[in-house]
C-alpha cells in the first residue's frame, strides 16, 4: 500500500537534519520504500502490509526516527501530545447504548460532541488534504480523514440526533444474509451474512462499521451534535466484508491490517481537540471506552547464535540493544539468549526470523558483506526434461530458419474449438481478464495460426514454440505436457524436410529408428480446421513410440506438434558410427509416370527393399506426373559393376510396375 | 643434346621465347620455368661447360630466366586485366534464419548464469493448487498479502486439502514441490524458470510473464550468500558494475525479506521525469531468507536448515540491459516478426 506524506507534515513530528533526498535514501534502504518525491514535498511510499503502524505521518515519523539516527544524520522523534478529553461542566447528552452480540470487538471509544459549526477546515489543512490526494468538503468531515491520515488509526463520525431518533442503541452484531442498506455515497448494498454491522433497535443497518459508514446515521449540512466513534474489529472480519462488498475504503485496508487499538484513545484526544477547535464544538458526554482485549504482545526469545547465523557476522550485544530499543522493544539479553518484548503497534514481530530481520534491516543490508556459499552440491537433475536437447532444438530450428514465437497460454473460444476438443474438455479461468484470454491451450496450432496470420508480409513463415498445454483431469491438475509445435505456410516437402534434418541433428535416425508417418482416414481427423492428419510414429527393433502428429490444415498450412518429453527420449547426443565403405559406387537417375494415387514414401521405401545394394533412393525433382529418382548402387564388399547393377534395376522397373503401376520413362 | 653447345642453345631458346605463339601464362611457365621446363634442362648443362666459359654461360642463364620471368609476368599482368571482374558493390544473399526468442535467450543466459555455481534448473506446473502457490508458503486464506498477486483462478471444484487450482502468480510454487522433489534432504540449489499470470495489463505487465525462482537451502546459509548470489548474477548478467541495491521488503515466505532494485538505464538512475522506474531504480523482484514455516511445509528442519529464496521476472530483468530500449513488454508476446526478427 502506498502513502502520502508530505514533508513538512512529516517534520511536525521529526527533528532532523536529513534532507529530503537523504530521507528518500535512508527511509528505502532501511525501511519503507520512497518512490518519488512529488513537487519536491510529497513523499510517495509504498509501506508492507505487515507495517500498518507506518502508514500514517507519526508511523513514518517513527521509522525514520530510527533510521536517520543510525545514518549518521541527528534525528528526533517529537513526542505527540494531546490533551485528556474533559467534558462541558454543565452541559450533559446521553450516549447511546452499546451492545456487544459478537466478541470480533476489541476496543470502542465514543464521545457525544454538540454545537456544531458548520465550517470550513484551516488553508494548511486544506492543502494537505488535497497534496494527499483527499476531497475537501467542510470541516466536520475533512478532520476524521486528517487524523486518520496523521495517526494512522481510522475514526468516525456519526450525526448522534440520527442514532438517537432510532432508539438510541447501536447493536453490534454479525449481520444476517440480505439486508439492503445505503452508504454514504448513496450506493445500495445488501448483507453478505457474517460481516459485523451496527444495528438499531428496529433491526436497520446503520453502519458498515470500520469499512463505511451509512448514509441514514452520517452527518449532513444539518447535523448538530456527533458521535464521534472509533472501533477496532476482528481484521480478519473487516477483511472479509471489505473484499465481498468490494468497498475498499482507506479505514477498509487499515482495519484489516491490525491495527493497534491501543492507539486509538490519542486518535479520539486529537479528534475532540479539532473538533473543539475548527467546528466550535463541545463535549457533553463522558468518554466512552470498552477495552476487553488488551492485547500485549508476546516476548520472543531469539537464540545470539540464530543472529549470527542470519547475518553471517556477530553483532555485538551492545549493538544489538541499541537498534531493537530505537524501535521501542524491551530487551533482555542473557548469556546466549535475548529476550525481546516488541510495543503493541508491532504484532509483526513474533518469531526469531522477525526479530532478526530488524536487527538486519537497521545495521544496514548494505553494510553486510557478499560472499558466494560453499558446500556440497545437489545433484538431483529434473527428471521431467533435458535442458540441453531443448536449447538444442531450439538453436537448430532457428538456424534453419523457423523463428521461435512465445504466445499466451490462454486462448479464445475459437481457438479452443479449433484444437478439435469440445469446451467441457478445457479448463478455463474463473476471473478472466479478456475474452480472448480464457482457456487454457490443449494444444498451440491455434496460436501459432495466428501469429502467422497477423504478419501479412511475410510470404514464407515459419514459425515454432515449446510451451505447456494443459489436459483436464478429474479431481486432479491438468496433465502439463510441453509440446513442440512447427507451424509454416511453405511447402509440406519443405516443413518435412525440415523435420528430418532435426532429426538427422538428434542422431534420432542414426540409431536404427525409422519415422512413420501413419495418415488417419477422414473420420479420425480431430481438427475441425484440419484437412488430414497423421501420426507421428518412431519405430525401432522393439517398440513404437508415438511423438506427435502432422497436420495440413485447411489453408494449406503445415503443422506439426510433437510432444517434447517423447522426442527427447528417442533423441541421441551422439550418432551410431556407421563403419566407412570403401568400395566404389554407381549412382543412377530413373524417371516414372506415377499414377495420381501413388504413395511416394511407400514407392521408395518398396525400392530400398528390392535389393541389399540399394543404398539410397531420393526424389530429386517432380514435373507433372513425372517424377525422377536418384540411386546409389554400392556392395560394401567388391566394386560394384553396370552389369550386377543391371538385374536390381529391372526388379526395380518392375516392382515399380507391378505394385505401383509406376511406368518408366525410356529405356532402362 | 651433348653435342649441342649449351651457349648456343641457351640463345636459341632466347629466340624460341620471343617467337613463342602459346600466349598463356600458366602453360609458358610450365613449359619453360617447370620441373621439366627447357629452362631447367638446359641450366642443367652447366656441369659440360669448360670451367673457362663457365662464367659466360652463368650469365647467359641470368639473362635468359629474367627474360623469361619477365615475359610470363607480362602475360599475367595482361591477362588478369582482360578476365571478368565482379562487382564487390553487390548486396550480399543472405541464408533465411530464424531466431531464437528474446526470452528465451534470456532464460539460457540466466540459466547458465546459476548452472555455474551448482543451481540445478527444474519445471513445475503452471497450473497449481492454492497450497503450493500460498497457502505453503505461509499465506493462509484470505490474507492481505496474496491482494498483492492478481490471481486467476481456473474454474474448476477445489480440492478438499489443496484449495482452488490457481495459475501461478510467481514461480515460488516451485519452493516446496522441490523439496518434496528431494525428499526434504538439502543441501538444495534450484532455478526454477516458468510462465507465471497476473491479472494485469499495461505498458509493463503482461497477463502472462516469466519467473525464474532460485532456492538454496543449506547448513549455515545466510544474508551474505544471498548477496553474493545477487551481484554474482548482477556483474554476470550487466556486466562489471552494476548498480544494484536491496532494501526491507515483506514477504510472507521469507524472512527477512528483500527488494532487489538494479539502476534504471533508460533515465540514466536519475529518476527524473521517468515513466519506467521508481527513483531511478527498477525493482526486479523479491529476495529473502526461507521463512521457517515454508522449511516445514518442506519437511526441512528449520533448526538445522537455512536457506534462501529469489523470484524475479526474466522480462524485466531482460529489459534492464543497456541499450536494448524496449520499453513495452507486451511486444514479447504480440508474436510480430518484425520484432522478433532483431533478436
Amino acid at each position: 500500500m502506498n502513502i502520502l506524506i508530505p514533508d513538512k507534515w512529516l517534520r511536525e513530528h521529526l527533528l532532523t537534519k536529513a534532507s529530503k533526498n537523504d530521507i528518500q535514501k535512508y527511509l528505502s534502504l532501511s525501511g519503507p520504500s520512497v518512490e518519488h518525491i512529488y513537487d519536491n514535498e510529497v513523499y510517495d511510499i509504498e509501506v508492507t502490509t505487515n507495517r500498518v503502524d507506518s502508514m500514517s505521518i507519526r508511523g513514518i515519523a517513527r521509522e525514520a526516527a530510527t533510521i536517520l539516527k543510525r545514518a549518521g544524520i541527528e534525528t528526533k522523534l517529537k513526542k505527540a501530545k494531546f490533551e485528556k478529553i474533559k467534558k462541558h461542566p454543565t452541559r450533559n447528552l446521553p450516549l447511546p447504548e452499546i451492545i456487544y452480540e459478537t466478541e470480533a470487538v476489541h476496543r470502542v471509544l465514543a464521545v457525544v460532541m454538540t454545537g456544531v459549526k458548520h465550517l470550513d477546515s484551516p488553508l494548511e489543512m486544506q492543502n494537505r488534504l488535497k497534496a494527499i490526494g483527499v476531497n475537501v468538503h467542510e470541516a466536520l468531515i475533512d478532520i476524521s480523514n486528517y487524523i486518520t491520515h496523521e495517526l494512522g488509526h481510522p475514526c468516525h463520525v456519526f450525526d448522534y440526533d440520527k442514532i438517537m431518533s432510532r432508539g438510541g442503541k447501536i447493536i453490534i452484531k454479525e449481520a444476517n444474509k440480505g439486508k439492503k442498506f445505503v452508504t454514504l455515497d448513496e450506493v445500495e448494498h445488501e448483507t453478505l451474512g457474517g460481516e459485523i454491522v451496527f444495528e438499531s433497535e428496529s433491526g436497520e443497518i446503520i453502519d458498515l462499521p470500520a469499512i463505511k459508514g451509512t448514509l441514514n446515521t452520517g452527518v449532513d449540512k444539518n447535523t448538530k451534535s456527533i458521535l464521534f466513534w472509533i472501533e477496532s474489529l476482528d481484521a480478519k472480519k473487516v477483511r472479509q466484508a471489505s473484499m465481498g462488498h468490494a468497498i475498499r475504503t482507506v479505514a477498509a485496508q487499515l482495519n484489516e491490517k491490525n491495527v493497534d487499538p491501543n492507539l486509538g484513545l490519542e486518535v479520539m484526544e486529537y479528534g475532540v481537540e479539532l473538533f473543539s477547535k475548527l467546528c466550535q464544538a463541545v463535549v457533553v458526554s463522558d468518554l466512552y471506552d470498552y477495552f476487553p482485549d488488551h492485547q500485549i504482545p508476546k516476548t520472543v526469545t531469539v537464540k545470539l547464535k540464530t543472529i549470527e547465523n542470519y547475518l553471517g557476522i556477530k553483532l555485538s550485544n551492545k549493538e544489538i540493544k541499541t537498534i531493537l530499543t530505537d524501535l521501542d522493544c524491551q530487551v533482555e539479553i542473557g548469556q546466549t539468549e535475548i529476550e525481546v518484548t516488541p510495543p503493541t503497534f508491532r504484532p509483526d514481530i513474533h518469531i526469531e526470523a522477525d526479530v532478526v530481520e530488524e536487527l538486519a534491516r537497521i545495521y544496514g543490508y548494505h553494510n553486510l558483506p557478499s560472499k558466494l556459499m560453499n558446500g556440497e552440491l545437489s545433484i538431483h537433475k529434473d527428471p521431467n526434461t533435458n535442458y540441453q536437447f531443448e536449447s538444442l532444438i531450439k538453436h537448430f530450428l532457428a538456424d534453419i530458419g523457423w523463428q521461435e514465437i512465445y504466445s499466451y497460454s490462454l486462448v479464445s473460444e475459437k481457438q479452443a474449438l479449433d484444437t478439435g476438443y469440445s469446451l467441457i474438455d478445457h479448463l478455463k479461468l474463473a476471473n478472466p481478464l479478456k475474452e480472448e484470454t480464457t482457456y487454457l491451450r490443449r494444444s498451440l496450432i491455434p496460436s501459432l495460426i495466428e501469429i502467422i496470420s497477423t504478419n501479412p508480409t511475410k510470404k514464407q513463415m515459419s514459425v515454432f514454440e515449446i510451451a505447456y498445454v494443459y489436459n483436464p483431469q478429474k479431481n486432479n491438475l491438468p496433465e502439463q505436457k510441453l509440446k513442440l509445435t512447427l507451424v509454416s505456410n511453405r511447402d509440406y516437402r519443405e516443413v518435412k524436410g525440415d523435420l528430418l534434418s532435426l532429426f538427422d541433428r538428434l542422431y534420432i535416425f542414426s540409431h536404427e529408428q525409422e519415422l512413420l508417418v501413419k495418415e488417419k482416414i477422414d473420420k479420425e481427423v480431430h481438427m475441425p480446421i484440419a484437412k488430414q492428419e497423421a501420426d507421428l510414429i518412431i519405430k525401432d527393433e522393439k517398440n513404437k513410440t508415438l511423438i506427435g502428429s502432422l497436420i495440413v490444415l485447411d489453408d494449406g498450412h503445415i503443422a506439426i506438434e510433437l510432444n517434447l518429453q517423447e522426442l527427447i527420449s528417442i533423441s541421441k547426443k551422439y550418432p551410431q558410427y556407421q563403419k566407412l565403405i570403401k568400395t566404389a559406387s554407381i549412382s543412377e537417375e530413373m524417371t516414372f509416370t506415377l499414377k495420381k494415387s501413388t504413395a511416394v514414401g511407400d514407392l521408395i521405401n518398396a525400392f530400398q527393399k528390392v535389393d541389399g545394394r540399394v543404398k539410397r533412393v531420393d526424389l530429386l525433382d517432380i514435373y507433372e506426373s513425372n517424377y525422377s529418382f536418384s540411386f546409389i548402387f554400392q556392395d560394401d564388399e567388391v566394386n560394384i559393376s553396370s552389369e550386377e547393377v543391371e538385374p536390381i534395376r529391372q526388379k526395380i522397373v518392375k516392382i515399380g510396375q507391378d505394385e505401383f503401376k509406376a511406368s518408366l520413362v525410356g529405356q532402362v | 643434346m651433348s653435342q649441342q653447345d649449351p651457349l648456343q642453345l641457351c640463345k636459341d631458346l632466347l629466340i624460341q621465347i620471343d617467337q613463342e605463339l602459346d600466349q598463356n601464362a600458366e602453360s609458358l611457365r610450365i613449359k619453360y620455368l617447370g620441373k621439366n621446363g627447357l629452362f631447367k634442362n638446359v641450366s642443367a648443362l652447366i656441369k659440360n661447360v669448360p670451367n673457362e666459359q663457365k662464367k659466360a654461360f652463368g650469365q647467359e642463364l641470368n639473362q635468359l630466366k629474367n627474360k623469361l620471368e619477365n615475359k610470363i609476368a607480362d602475360l599475367e599482368s595482361q591477362q588478369k586485366q582482360t578476365k571478368e571482374k565482379i562487382d564487390l558493390t553487390l548486396p550480399g544473399k543472405k541464408h533465411q534464419v530464424g531466431h531464437i526468442h528474446p526470452i528465451s535467450q534470456a532464460i539460457e543466459e540466466i540459466s547458465q548464469i546459476f548452472e555455474k555455481i551448482g543451481f540445478n534448473r527444474v519445471r513445475y506446473p503452471e497450473v497449481d493448487w492454492d497450497y503450493y502457490v500460498f497457502e505453503a508458503l505461509n499465506m493462509p486464506k484470505n490474507h492481505p498479502a496474496r491482494d498483492e498477486w492478481e490471481t486467476f483462478f481456473v474454474d474448476t471444484q477445489p480440492d478438499p486439502k489443496m484449495g482452488k487450482m490457481v495459475m501461478t502468480t510467481h514461480t515460488s510454487n516451485g519452493q516446496v514441490r522441490e523439496m518434496e522433489r528431494l525428499k526434504s534432504k538439502p543441501p538444495i540449489r534450484m532455478i526454477n524458470v516458468a510462465r507465471t499470470y497476473r491479472r494485469q495489463s499495461d505498458a509493463t505487465h503482461t497477463q502472462m510473464f516469466h519467473q525464474f525462482e532460485g532456492l538454496v537451502i543449506d547448513k549455515g546459509i545466510n544474508i551474505q550468500h544471498l548477496k553474493g548470489t545477487l551481484d554474482y548474477f548482477a556483474e554476470s548478467f550487466y556486466g562489471p558494475g552494476t548498480k544494484s541495491r536491496i532494501r526491507p521488503f515483506h514477504f510472507k515466505f521469507t524472512e527477512p525479506s528483500f527488494e532487489v532494485d538494479f539502476s534504471c538505464h533508460i533515465c540514466g538512475g536519475t529518476g527524473k521525469n521517468c515513466r519506467f522506474c521508481k527513483s531511478g531504480w527498477h525493482e526486479v523482484g523479491g529476495a529473502g531468507m526461507v521463512h521457517p514455516n515454508v522449511l516445514k511445509a518442506g519437511g526441512i528442519d528449520p533448526d538445522i536448515y537455512t536457506g534462501f529464496a529469489f523470484g524475479w521476472g526474466v522480462e524485466r530483468t531482460y529489459t534492464l540491459k543497456k541499450g536494448l530500449n524496449i520499453d513495452d513488454i507486451r511486444l514479447f508476446y504480440s508474436g510480430n516478426l518484425e520484432f522478433l526478427e532483431q533478436f
